[in-house]
C-alpha cells in the first residue's frame, strides 16, 4: 500500500473541492435567475469537460501550461517553477476536469428553489447575502453534498489528464490511481489489488454517506 | 396612502395607475394574463417596472423619473402568497421570526402565534402542518414584518371553502389591530366583494376602473369592465342625444338604438352628458329598474315579451323572456316564488316589460384586439368606388365664375379633386354641371395626366337646385357603372378637401357599424362629401324622380352614420369672397379667378 500516494490523492481531492465548491456556489447563485445568451454560454462551457477525453484535455494544459506556452512561460519567469509535473500542476488539472461536477449539482439545487420562496425571503426583509446564507444554502444542500462527494471520488479516480499533466513523480505528483497503475505496470499485481480495493471501499463508502444524507434533505424538503 | 403607477411595454404589458388608503383593502380583480400578480410583485419590489411611481405615504419606492428603486428587502412589505412560500426547512415559529425587524424580539412572534392560534404549532414544519395552518403561519410572518403595506397574492385560492372562510375571519380579525394599506390580488369576484373596500378591475395589463364592488358592477365604466364582474345579460345598440322623435321625457333625455340597423328599438334613457352623439354602446340593466307586467300601461320602454324559461328555486325564481321586438332579444331576472305565482307568470305566457330608463346604464363599446382586427380588415377591404362631382353652381356671389376652377398654386379644384380620387383607387366620376358646361369641358380635355374616367353631364335647369343635380349624376352613373359598392357626392368648391381627407372618410364608410350612409359633422354643421352604399343607391334609382338623396336620409335617419370630427377641410367650401380671403389666409396659397 503506497500511503504517500493514497495521502496525496486525499489531500488533492480535499483541496480541489475546498475551492471549486465555493465557487460553484456562487456562480450557480449568480446565473440562476439569469436567462442571457451569457449563461447558456457559461453553462456550455462549464460543461465541457464533462465530455471531453481526457487526454484531449491534458493535451491542452500541457500546452497551456507547459514551459513554452503561454501559461506556463508566464508562471516560470514570475516563480522560477514549472507548472506541469508539480502538485500545483496537477491541482490546476483536477480544477479543470473537475468544474462540471461541482457546478452542475449545485446549479440544479439552486434551480429547484421555487422562486416564491426566494421573493418571499426578499419580503421578509432579508437581504441578498441572508437569502443566501439562510434560505438557499440550506434548501440547496443537498445539491452541494453531492456535489462536494463528485467532486472528491471523482479527483481521486482520475488518471489521464493527472498522468499528462502530472506525470509520476513519487510524493508530488503520484496519486492513488497513478500508483496503482505504476504497480501493474511492475507486475505487482498484489499491491494493485490492496491499492485498488481501498479505493473501491472508499468510494462506496462515500456515495452511501452522500445518499444518506440526501434521503434527510428530502425528508426535511418533503413540502415543496 | 399607497399611490402606484406602472407603465411598461414590455414583457409584460402594465398601464396602471391605482390608489389604496390606509386601513383600506383594495382588491385587483382580472382574469389571468391581466397582469395582476405582476402589479403585486412591482409594489413588492419583486419586479422592476420601466416607468411609473410607487409612493407609500411619504415615502417613494419607485420613481423612474428620479432613479429610485428601493429594493425588496428594505420595502415594509408584508406578502402572502398563493402557494404559502413558507420555508420547507424551518418550523413554523422560525418561518416567523426570520420576517421580525431587526430590533422587534421574539415576544412579538409569540403574541401573533397566540393571536392566530398557531402556538401548538410552532415547532412544526410546513410539511406537517395542513393547508390552512401554512397560510395562518404565512399570514402570521406577513404581519411579524410589521408591514407598511400587505399584499396578498391570490393568498386563499390553495385551501377548501371552509378553510378559507376562517381565513377571511382570520384577516378581517388583523385588520382591525394593524391599519395599513392592503392590496389583495384575485380572480374570484365573490371573495373580492367580501373582503375588499375598493376592486380595481384589470385586464390585458391596464387598470380599467376603480370603485367600491357595488359602483363597479351596477355602473361598469365599459362592456370589457361589465364582462369581468360577471354581467349576464349584456346588450349592444347606439346613443343618441335628445329625446325619442314626437315623446318627451325628463330630465336630460336621450335615447338608445338597442339593436343595429333596421332591427333597433328605440328605447328612452337618462343622457348623462358623458357620450357623444350616436355612440357604440353596450348596456345592462340592473334588475330592480326591470318591471313585469300582464297589461300594457302605456309607460315609456314598455315593450311587449314572451316568457321562456321559469325556474324555480324556493323562494327564487329565475324568469326568462324574449321581447316581441324583430331582433328577438332575451332577458332574464330573479323574482320571488311568491310574484311570479301571484301574477300567474307560465311557460310561454304573453307579459310585458318595462326598462326603467333611470336603471338602463350604457358604456362605450371596448375595443379588444379581436375587434380591432375585424376593423382593420374592413378597413382594408377593396370596394368599387364611384364619385358625383357637383360642379354646376354658378358662383353667383363671387361675381359669376366657375369656382371649380379657381386656381390654387396654378391648379385647378377640378384637377386636384381628380388626382385625389385617382390617389383614392376611384375609376369613374360623373361631373354634373351647369352653365359653364363648355369651359369646364375644355379644361378636362386640358388634363392629360392618369385620372379617373369623367363623364359630363349638364344639368340645364339649375334653379332646381342641388338635389335635382344629384338625382341627374346619379342617374347617369347607373348607366355606367350599376353595381358600385359605394357612391360618394362630392361638392366642386370645397378648397381644402384633399386625398386624405377622402380617405378618412371612405375609411369610415367602412368600418362604420350602422346605416347605409356617411356624411361628416363638425360640430353642429353637417358637412361634406355623403357617401352611401351601392344598395341604398339602386334603391332611391328605382324609386319615383323626385326621391331626393337628402330626402330618403332625412326619412331613414336610422341609416344615417353622422361621423362627428373636428376635421373643418369638411365643412370649407367657397360662396364668397370672404371665403376666399379666409382660405388664403388660412393656407399661405394664392387664388387665382379663372
Amino acid at each position: 500500500m503506497d500511503w504517500q500516494a493514497f495521502r496525496l490523492s486525499l489531500f488533492l481531492a480535499c483541496l480541489t473541492a475546498i475551492i471549486l465548491i465555493p465557487m460553484g456556489i456562487l456562480l450557480a447563485h449568480y446565473l440562476v435567475r439569469r436567462s442571457s445568451w451569457l449563461k447558456q454560454f457559461l453553462e456550455a462551457s462549464l460543461t465541457l469537460p464533462l465530455v471531453l477525453p481526457p487526454t484531449v484535455l491534458g493535451y491542452y494544459l500541457l500546452v497551456g501550461f507547459g514551459n513554452t506556452g503561454f501559461l506556463g512561460s508566464w508562471f516560470y519567469e514570475l516563480t522560477g517553477n514549472s507548472i506541469v509535473f508539480s502538485f500545483f500542476g496537477i491541482l490546476i488539472a483536477s480544477l479543470i476536469v473537475n468544474i462540471p461536477f461541482a457546478f452542475i449539482p449545485i446549479q440544479r439545487a439552486f434551480e429547484a428553489i421555487p422562486i416564491e420562496l426566494r421573493d418571499a425571503a426578499a419580503t421578509c426583509g432579508l437581504n441578498p447575502l441572508k437569502r443566501l446564507w439562510k434560505i438557499e444554502l440550506p434548501l440547496a444542500w443537498k445539491g452541494i453534498c453531492s456535489a462536494t462527494v463528485m467532486t472528491i471520488a471523482h479527483t481521486i479516480g482520475e488518471f489521464g489528464v493527472v498522468l499528462m499533466v502530472g506525470g509520476n513523480i513519487p510524493g508530488q505528483t503520484r496519486t492513488l490511481s497513478i500508483a496503482i497503475y505504476d504497480r501493474v505496470q511492475a507486475l505487482d499485481m498484489d499491491g494493485a489489488g490492496v491499492m485498488s480495493f481501498c479505493l473501491l471501499l472508499f468510494s462506496f463508502v462515500t456515495l452511501l454517506l452522500s445518499q444518506i444524507l440526501n434521503r434527510k434533505s428530502v425528508v426535511r424538503g418533503a413540502a415543496h | 396612502m399607497l399611490k402606484a403607477e406602472l407603465i411598461q411595454a414590455g414583457p409584460i404589458y402594465l398601464d396602471m395607475h391605482f390608489e389604496c388608503q390606509v386601513g383600506e383593502l383594495l382588491a385587483l380583480v382580472g382574469p389571468s394574463g391581466s397582469g395582476k400578480t405582476s402589479a403585486l410583485r412591482a409594489l413588492a419590489g419583486l419586479l422592476p417596472v420601466t416607468q411609473g411611481v410607487i409612493e407609500l405615504d411619504q415615502t417613494v419606492w419607485f420613481d423612474s423619473a428620479k432613479n429610485i428603486f428601493v429594493p425588496a428587502h428594505d420595502r415594509l412589505v408584508g406578502m402572502v402568497f398563493q402557494n404559502y412560500a413558507l420555508f420547507p426547512h424551518l418550523t413554523a415559529l422560525q418561518n416567523i421570526c426570520l420576517a421580525l425587524p431587526d430590533k422587534v424580539g421574539q415576544e412579538y412572534a409569540y403574541n401573533l402565534m397566540e393571536d392566530m392560534q398557531l402556538v401548538d404549532l410552532q415547532n412544526r414544519y410546513p410539511s406537517e402542518l395542513s393547508g390552512g395552518q401554512r397560510q395562518r403561519v404565512a399570514l402570521a410572518r406577513a404581519f411579524a414584518r410589521q408591514p407598511k403595506l400587505l399584499l396578498l397574492d391570490e393568498a386563499f385560492s390553495a385551501v377548501d371553502y371552509p378553510t378559507r372562510k376562517t381565513l377571511y375571519e382570520e384577516l378581517i380579525k388583523l385588520r382591525e389591530r394593524i391599519a395599513i394599506p392592503i392590496v389583495m390580488v384575485t380572480h374570484d369576484l365573490r371573495e373580492a366583494r367580501l373582503l375588499s373596500d375598493r376592486m380595481c378591475i384589470l385586464d390585458q395589463g391596464q387598470s380599467l376602473q376603480q370603485a367600491p364592488a357595488e359602483l363597479i358592477v351596477s355602473s361598469p365604466r365599459n362592456a370589457r369592465v361589465a364582462e369581468l364582474v360577471g354581467l349576464n345579460d349584456i346588450y349592444s345598440g347606439t346613443f343618441f342625444q335628445g329625446p325619442i322623435p314626437g315623446q318627451k321625457s325628463d330630465p336630460k333625455p336621450g335615447r338608445l338604438l338597442w339593436g343595429q340597423g333596421v332591427d333597433a328599438h328605440p328605447l328612452e334613457i337618462i343622457d348623462k352628458g358623458r357620450l357623444p352623439n350616436q355612440t357604440e354602446v353596450k348596456w345592462v340593466i340592473a334588475g330592480e329598474h326591470i318591471e313585469l307586467m300582464r297589461e300594457d300601461r302605456g309607460l315609456a320602454n314598455t315593450i311587449a315579451a314572451r316568457i321562456s324559461k321559469i325556474r324555480q328555486l324556493g323562494d327564487i325564481a329565475t324568469v326568462q323572456f324574449i321581447f316581441s321586438i324583430a331582433h328577438r332579444p332575451r332577458m332574464q331576472i330573479d323574482l320571488s316564488t311568491r310574484l311570479v305565482n301571484d301574477l300567474e307568470f307560465q311557460l310561454h305566457s304573453d307579459i310585458y316589460v318595462r326598462l326603467d330608463p333611470r336603471g338602463i346604464h350604457i358604456m362605450p363599446v371596448y375595443t379588444n384586439p379581436m375587434q380591432k382586427q375585424a376593423e382593420k380588415l374592413r378597413r382594408e377591404k377593396s370596394l368599387n368606388m364611384a364619385v358625383v362631382l357637383l360642379v354646376a353652381g354658378e358662383g353667383a356671389r363671387l361675381g359669376n365664375i366657375p369656382k371649380v376652377l379657381l386656381r390654387v398654386s396654378g391648379k385647378t379644384l377640378l384637377e386636384r379633386h381628380l388626382e385625389s380620387m385617382s390617389a383614392l383607387g376611384i375609376q369613374t366620376c360623373v361631373v354634373v354641371t351647369g352653365a359653364y358646361q363648355a369651359v369646364i369641358t375644355q379644361e378636362i380635355q386640358a388634363l392629360s395626366r392618369q385620372l379617373p374616367k369623367v363623364y359630363l353631364v349638364q344639368n340645364i335647369d339649375s334653379k332646381k337646385g342641388q338635389a335635382s343635380s344629384v338625382r341627374m349624376g346619379l342617374e347617369h352613373l347607373s348607366l355606367i357603372v350599376p353595381e358600385p359598392d359605394l357612391v360618394i357626392m362630392m361638392l366642386g368648391d370645397q378648397p381644402l378637401l384633399d386625398v386624405a381627407d377622402l380617405r378618412q372618410l371612405v375609411e369610415r364608410f367602412k368600418v362604420r357599424t350602422h346605416g347605409q350612409f356617411v356624411f361628416p359633422q363638425v360640430a353642429d354643421k353637417r358637412g361634406n362629401p355623403v357617401i352611401m352604399s351601392g344598395q341604398v343607391f339602386r334603391e332611391i334609382l328605382l324609386q319615383s324622380p323626385e326621391q331626393t338623396v337628402r330626402g330618403y336620409m332625412d326619412s331613414h335617419p336610422e341609416e344615417v352614420d353622422i361621423w362627428q370630427t373636428h376635421n373643418e377641410h369638411f365643412i370649407f367650401d367657397m360662396d364668397t369672397p370672404e371665403d376666399l380671403i379666409m382660405f388664403q389666409k388660412k393656407t399661405g396659397l394664392v387664388i387665382e379667378l379663372p
